[in-house]
């Protein structure tokens, strides 16, 4: 089963212009289906904090709705649902209040990770990277260069002729990252080709596994960091770890998850602090 | 349990490129070019008191007097030192323009073969009279505008004295109106000048591109810069 821990944090430059969060993340776990998502919403559009928090939400949302299903379903396919979801429900929230749908502009990549496959999703100048003992692999960057220009959010037109889908064996995977563009600097070994900085995954991923791990020390990280980009970071690790055996309840069912697991149902980047032990 | 992963600390800053085109015609000659290179030597001082800006920008200076000349290359704001700048000569602010052109577009494709990103250059045109070469300077002038037009470079055009032609200073940008420098004040210029870079330096209005730069400014937020006490109405 897939272990998640992540959380969002503002940046620096938006600390200081009070512009608040305008990154989100979300995930959720269930014994057949695990969806991450990241957002990043565009600096100045007035209302693309709520463009990140409501894309991530439906997201999560949508892509949980693989779970139970006995049919096969093209993964991609369903990555196209997801992101055509989610422009659809920033539409009708964009219609409701009277704005621009570009007042919610927002980058969003989105993970759905199943028994046979891990499906990556991504609009925008998101970060994928996955794990495969201590190698990793960026999956599908958004380019950088001379001719590739601008950054996509899911919020434009042809978004979806932009979405980068990416699909692999979940056998070959014990470990799936995403983030927003503002830990590049940190977390890339080269900001021209995207490919990730292993010791920095390396890392992560250890600690992902430890039976420690809470979001709340991801949280402290990011915001303790500096990332030389001022902007807000998020950062989502879902590892692969065993079940936990459950021996005396042989009558539960046998994929529930264990109580112990770091990971709720759904579980939203929880704002909470987490109590932490006094220290001297 | 405390997460304190590795890191990768040795990803390059962006950069932002600070062309200075500086009258060193005969005219500047006396207290004009004393304040000035005194304002340059207090500008190398202070760039290198913030931390991100001396990372961060890189300053190249051409002078135009007789000739136009790079006396600075582009230089990280932590390793510039001043130069004693002389006056003597005509004013070929045209070529000095096309120089510093050239300049920033050879900087500009340096930094995306290195893979650095970039903010918007900046480009400081300071004189006290005119231009000598005009067939050249107009010509070089609607260069400067059409880069400015694509996004490529912020002009600033500063006129120095009451002899420093504005009319002209104009042609050089469609977007900021050439401004007076109260006096001689050089060195409340040059202090601006390096806050304004660590102020630039402190946004994330930067990318891979021309393109991309004008999204991360136009989707961030206005880069904020100090008020100019030095200027005059």
């Amino acid at each position: 089963m897939w272990k998640v821990i992540g959380a969002s944090v503002t940046g620096s430059s938006h600390q200081a212009l009070e512009t608040g969060c305008q990154d989100a993340s979300s995930w959720s776990t269930r014994p057949d289906v695990t969806c991450l998502a990241v957002a990043d919403g565009a600096g100045s559009r007035p209302l693309s904090g709520r463009g990140a928090e409501l894309a991530v939400h439906h997201a999560v949302e949508i892509a949980g709705a693989y779970s139970g299903r006995n049919v096969a379903v093209d993964p991609a396919a369903w990555l196209q649902l997801v992101f055509r979801g989610v422009r659809e429900k920033i539409a009708e929230l964009a219609a409701a209040e009277g704005n621009d749908v570009g007042d919610y502009a927002t980058t969003l990549g989105v993970a759905i990770l199943t028994a046979d496959l891990a499906c990556v999703g991504q609009v925008g100048d998101t970060i994928a990277v996955v794990g495969s003992g201590d190698q990793f692999r960026t999956l599908a960057p958004a380019g950088h260069g001379e001719y590739v220009n601008e950054t996509t959010f899911v919020t434009d037109d042809g978004a979806l002729e932009q979405l980068r889908v990416t699909v692999e064996p979940a056998a070959t995977l014990d470990a799936v990252f995403l983030s927003t563009d503002g830990l590049r600097f940190k977390i890339l070994a080269d900001l021209g080709t995207a490919a990730p900085f292993a010791p920095f995954f390396e890392d992560l991923a250890a600690y992902t596994r430890s039976a420690g791990a809470s979001a709340g020390e991801i949280r402290r990280f990011l915001a303790g960091l500096d990332d030389q980009s001022g902007d807000d970071k998020s950062l989502i690790a879902a590892v692969l770890v065993q079940p936990e055996p459950v021996p005396d309840q042989v009558s539960r069912e046998p994929q529930a998850e264990p109580d112990q697991a770091e990971t709720p149902e759904t579980s939203g980047s929880p704002q909470a602090p987490e109590p932490s032990p006094a220290r001297i | 349990m405390e997460f304190s992963p590795r890191v990768n600390e040795d990803n390059p800053d962006p950069r932002i490129a600070c062309a200075l085109l500086l009258d060193t015609s005969s005219s500047m000659s006396g207290e004009p070019i004393n304040q000035l290179n005194r304002g340059f030597e207090l500008f190398c001082d202070e760039i290198k008191k913030d931390e991100l800006a001396k990372k961060r920008a890189e300053i190249a200076v051409i002078t135009f007097g007789s000739m136009a000349r790079v006396e600075i290359p582009f230089t990280e704001g932590r390793d510039i030192q001043p130069r004693h700048l002389a006056a003597g000569g005509s004013t070929p602010m045209g070529a000095a323009l096309n120089l510093a052109l050239d300049q920033l577009t050879q900087q500009k494709q340096a930094y995306k073969q290195a893979g650095l990103e970039y903010y918007r250059p900046w480009l400081f045109v300071l004189t006290d009279g005119e231009p000598t070469d005009g067939q050249v300077f107009t010509t070089a002038a609607a260069r400067v505008r059409e880069t400015e037009q694509a996004r490529g470079v912020s002009v600033f055009a500063i006129g120095v004295g009451s002899a420093a032609n504005l009319t002209r200073l104009q042609e050089l940008s469609t977007r900021r109106a050439p401004v007076k420098l109260d006096g001689l004040s050089f060195s409340e210029f040059f202090a601006w000048l390096s806050a304004s870079l660590s102020a630039a330096s402190a946004s994330n209005a930067f990318g891979s591109s021309d393109a991309g730069v004008a999204q991360a400014e136009n989707t961030g937020e206005q880069i904020p810069l100090p008020p100019a006490g030095w200027a005059t109405a």
